[in-house]
């Protein structure tokens, strides 16, 4: 009888180590970033300048980091799970885009364009296109689980 | 006064030739995939892609960053960029073609087009050849773009030892900027 005891206590323990990994690791959500301490503080004209002068330095430098950026909302497109906004201004095509994290999409639907705001998310890269089929399209900073901190 | 007449005309005529020339683009094309498994399936957007159509010549191109698919769960985000499309290695995707039937899509007329579309498209370092229709709403001026085809991951080079053999994939312009 003492080795069915053992056998349904080990069946239970497996039971809740796999709850525990399916729950903590397998289906563990990506952090939302809202409340997060951000790695770097900057300013949409400030990273243009930095990517302009070094783009591999840059994105060495924030390769996976957690950005915090102030700008002036050049487009935005609003959806219902997630919104997607540019920051730039009219002295060229470049920008950085922000794709907001659907947990926080309540306060990014209602950003004007033209505003500035500030907004905090992963940095997942520069996309250089330069001239791109006969257009200039400077550069793309990228950004996603983005969360509005703050507009004026 | 037929002369005058005639200079008017080819005036007019050009005007419409040059507006059928417009270059359209945007830096927030949707783009998702849909990888189907047995257990469960990868998918992801990126809402990032910048794609432009050039109605004179009948070009179309994308370029997006393969890190910036944005996922719900942090260790599938893992696996896509670590696994299988090597994201630090190879990190954007590109593709470039013409639109065969160009002429029969007019740019500034309302409608629902449909474009035949022939290029190569450039993933996880491989370039292969791509053939795909699009569809090109013109509506009020507007003109916007969708595209679903699949895409044989081995072929791209990227392993399928865990994950579904295929990815469906669908292009979505919204409103493109006319140039």
């Amino acid at each position: 009888m003492k080795w069915i005891k053992r056998i349904l206590i080990a069946g239970v323990f497996l039971a809740i180590a796999g709850f525990l990994v399916w729950k903590f690791i397998i289906n563990k959500e990506i952090d939302n970033v809202k409340n997060q301490q951000p790695d770097f503080t900057t300013t949409m004209s400030d990273l243009f300048k930095e990517f302009s002068a070094g783009d591999s330095i840059a994105k060495i430098k924030y390769n996976g980091k957690l950005l915090e950026i102030s700008g002036m909302v050049k487009k935005i497109e609003v959806g219902d799970s997630a919104t997607v906004l540019n920051l730039g201004d009219t002295a060229s095509e470049s920008v950085v885009i922000c794709q907001i994290d659907k947990r926080n999409n309540e306060l990014a639907k209602t950003l004007k364009e033209k505003e500035t705001i500030t907004v905090k998310g992963h940095f997942s890269g520069v996309n250089n296109l330069g001239e791109f089929e006969g257009i200039n399209l400077g550069i793309n900073i990228e950004m996603k689980d983005c969360a509005i901190i703050n507009k004026k | 006064m037929k002369k005058i007449t005639l200079i008017v005309f080819v005036l007019l005529a050009g005007i419409s030739f040059s507006f059928g020339q417009s270059k359209y683009f945007t830096k927030n094309a949707s783009v998702s995939f849909l990888n189907k498994t047995a257990v469960e399936n990868m998918e992801a957007t990126n809402k990032a892609g910048t794609v432009v159509i050039d109605g004179g010549k009948g070009t179309v191109a994308f370029s997006l960053l393969i890190k910036s698919f944005t996922f719900s769960r942090s260790l599938m985000q893992q696996h896509f960029n670590e696994n299988y499309m090597e994201s630090d290695k190879f990190p954007k995707s590109e593709f470039k073609g013409t639109i065969t039937n160009n002429a029969d899509i007019k740019y500034t007329v309302d409608g629902t087009y449909t474009a035949k579309v022939t290029g190569k498209l450039t993933m996880h370092n491989v370039t292969k050849d791509i053939n795909t229709t699009a569809i090109i709403k013109v509506k009020s001026g507007k003109v916007s773009a969708t595209s679903n085809f699949n895409v044989t991951l081995a072929d791209f080079g990227i392993k399928t030892d865990r994950i579904g053999k295929t990815a469906a994939i669908n292009i979505s312009t919204g409103d493109l900027t006319k140039l």
